[in-house]
């Protein structure tokens, strides 16, 4: 089972440096993606889950580091490449999209330039032929007049145009692994609509993994296969979409799936999760959820959850069903 | 061509008097600036960023704005306040149009309605402890010295802040705390009318509903008016009194959220709804036609529009009533016929 995993994190410890000691934001999160299938991660913000993917592409932020834990791709140990293996990697085997399509796009030069050389960075072809591939890539991912859009700047394109480039960027090395940050958290319903069908449509065509990091319940459940639930830089609930979705095992994703609005939902007050999340720096000894949770006992607080299993779904919580 | 909507709402709360807030006929118009040589030609291009609304805002209401970026709700909020000028068409307040008030009046107006913003990071000032912000509200609203403190205290009390917040720079809180501070800023004033801008766009989840239940603790218990913009419809549904969904810088449909959002007259209304992703229900949304800018003639949407006949191409379909208190600017829209076949599908998902 182990050898068919395309990405695995194996108790990933991220820490950031606050004064001369590191203080742990991702503290020990297992994860898995095999070839071919979506794994949704959910978390709020903060809970360490772009932090998590991050530090899988070796991207961490000055400050930070993995303290502890492993990481490897097709088995390869990530924590081993060196840099330049490491280059190959991102936009090569990996493809990266994020939240923020503008950001991400340099302003300053037309898309078809900039598909052009990320075409050239991972495959030895010619500027002709890479622009013929651009164009194919801009094809591919929905975006009419291809061959006039590869003289367009980022800023000349809408918000859902700029993402599906983003997509075609990120997908233009054949990658086997396609990292999506709040891929569609800037968008229009209307318009995130086409895009998760994108993502979808290139999932299914080319076999590519995906994933998927999103705080929207509703998007995870619509496009992900398996989904992993982070709260406070810990794994609380991991699974198959369907069971997890419905037969919800640890009270975080229970209190969290009921405050998601719903249309059908009724009128009146929202439900919400009372309190807040725990800051970085002052967690709570136990399950740092136990403040917040409405089946919480004496032992929460004291003492680290177990993983319990249940068939395929794994939660970590004292009064988890198993 | 002016499209004037009936003022008739059908909401228990609403009297037969003048609405609150009346937006009459307004538009506001932006020039695009173009290259040096479209100006020596004479080419200019005037984006109609709100074009002839006409929306009454009852006293005690909650009204849902809703629309996809780009439709105008954010200018219209703007004009609602007063931090922009109309193009055309009037605000009116209380049964005066803005130019025609007094200078007292003015004051009541700038007090009376109030703002909350999405972006809680740029909307206080980082360089202030909290303290210092609801401080100078009041003194701006003329509260005396004396007074400060203990209104201070009722005010975070309302917005369930902790008063030792008091002392803390915005950094030093959460979003949803942010937030609050926002709010009770808004309330400093003694307003009747909060419009809230997307102001839970920014928050996680779990917190979103905290901060929205608060605007309706303070709509029952203080009668505060208020207009929610907001893209999640689920929110809107949930707790608007009345629904206005804009499309191209037009209100395209109006009403109670049981009649639009349940039962949509209008095919932009339908696809919106359609376009909520609901995974946790295991259902497949419908996803629009491409994207393309509204056009100027006819009707707006007609370009994606999916029913779009040839009336549609020419004629700017006028706001119509479809049922009590429901408007609906479509040609096509028929009292009741569309609406029979949603109601059938809601029901059907509620089992």
């Amino acid at each position: 089972m182990t050898d068919q995993d395309l990405l695995r994190v194996e108790g990933l410890h991220v820490g950031f440096r606050a004064g001369d000691q590191m203080r742990d934001v991702v503290r020990g999160v297992d994860l898995r993606v095999k070839p071919g299938e979506v794994v949704g991660l959910v978390g709020e913000s903060g809970s360490g889950k772009s932090i998590t993917a991050l530090a899988v592409m070796r991207l961490l932020p000055p400050g930070a580091a993995i303290t502890s834990g492993r990481v490897t791709f097709r088995g390869r140990d990530l924590m081993e490449a060196n840099n330049s293996e490491m280059n190959r990697l991102r936009g090569g085997e990996i493809g990266m999209i994020f939240q923020d399509p503008l950001t991400a796009l340099n302003p300053a030069l037309p898309i078809g330039r900039q598909l052009g050389d990320a075409i050239r960075a991972h495959q030895s072809v010619s500027w002709r032929q890479a622009q013929t591939r651009a164009e194919e890539l801009l094809a591919l991912v929905g975006i009419p007049f291809p061959k006039e859009r590869l003289r367009a700047y980022p800023h000349e394109l809408s918000g859902g145009m700029r993402q599906r480039v983003m997509i075609a960027l990120a997908v233009s090395s054949n990658p086997s692994l396609l990292i999506a940050d709040e891929p569609t958290t800037a968008l229009d319903v209307t318009v995130q609509a086409q895009v998760m069908e994108l993502i979808d449509r290139i999932r299914n065509e080319f076999g590519i993994a995906v994933l998927f990091i999103s705080h929207n319940l509703e998007l995870v459940a619509e496009i992900a296969d398996r989904v992993t639930v982070m709260y406070a830089g810990r794994v609380v609930e991991s699974g198959g979409v369907e069971t997890l979705f419905a037969t919800p095992n640890h009270p975080y994703t229970r209190q969290l799936i009921r405050c998601v609005p719903r249309l059908d939902g009724g009128r009146g007050a929202m439900p919400t999760i009372p309190g807040l999340p725990p800051r970085i720096g002052s967690l709570p000894s136990g399950c740092p959820f136990a403040p917040r949770c409405e089946v919480a006992e004496p032992r929460c607080s004291a003492e680290d959850p177990p993983m319990r299993w249940r068939g395929e779904q794994m939660a970590a919580c004292f009064l988890a069903a198993s | 061509m002016t499209a004037r909507m009936p003022t008739s709402h059908d909401n228990a709360r609403q009297s037969d008097a003048a609405p609150l807030l009346l937006l009459r006929n307004l538009r506001k118009t932006y020039r695009l600036r173009r290259g040096i040589l479209d100006r020596l030609r004479g080419r200019s291009r005037d984006v109609n960023a709100v074009d002839n609304v006409t929306l009454p805002i009852p006293e005690g209401v909650i009204l849902g704005l809703v629309g996809e970026s780009g439709c105008g709700k954010s200018t219209l909020a703007r004009l609602m306040v007063g931090l922009t000028q109309p193009t055309g068409g009037e605000v009116v307040w209380n049964g005066t149009a803005l130019p025609a008030l007094s200078a007292q009046e003015r004051r009541e107006f700038r007090a009376g309605v109030q703002m909350v913003f999405q972006d809680t990071h740029s909307s206080l000032n980082p360089r202030k402890r909290i303290r210092v912000t609801l401080t100078e509200a009041l003194a701006a609203h003329g509260v005396p010295r004396s007074r400060r403190a203990a209104r201070i205290a009722g005010l975070l009390d309302q917005v369930g802040i902790d008063p030792q917040f008091l002392g803390r720079f915005p950094h030093e809180l959460s979003g949803g705390q942010r937030q609050r501070i926002g709010i009770a800023r808004a309330l400093a004033m003694e307003p009747s009318l909060l419009v809230a801008d997307e102001p839970v766009s920014s928050l996680d989840v779990s917190l979103q509903g905290q901060i929205i239940n608060l605007l309706r603790e303070l709509n029952a218990s203080l009668g505060l008016t208020i207009v929610l913009i907001s893209h999640d419809l689920a929110v809107v549904a949930r707790i608007c009194d009345q629904v206005a969904v804009m499309y191209g810088g037009q209100v395209v449909e109006s009403g109670s959220p049981g009649k639009v959002l349940s039962a949509p007259s209008h095919p932009y209304t339908q696809a919106l709804l359609d376009a909520v992703p609901r995974g946790l229900a295991r259902r497949a949304r419908a996803v629009l036609p491409i994207e393309s800018g509204p056009t100027e003639a006819g009707c707006r949407f007609r370009p994606r529009c999916i029913h779009a006949v040839a009336v549609c191409a020419d004629q700017e379909p006028a706001p119509r009533a479809v049922g009590s208190g429901h408007l609906a600017a479509c040609h096509l829209a028929r009292p009741a016929d569309i609406a029979a076949d949603r109601v059938g599908q809601l029901t059907e998902s509620n089992l």
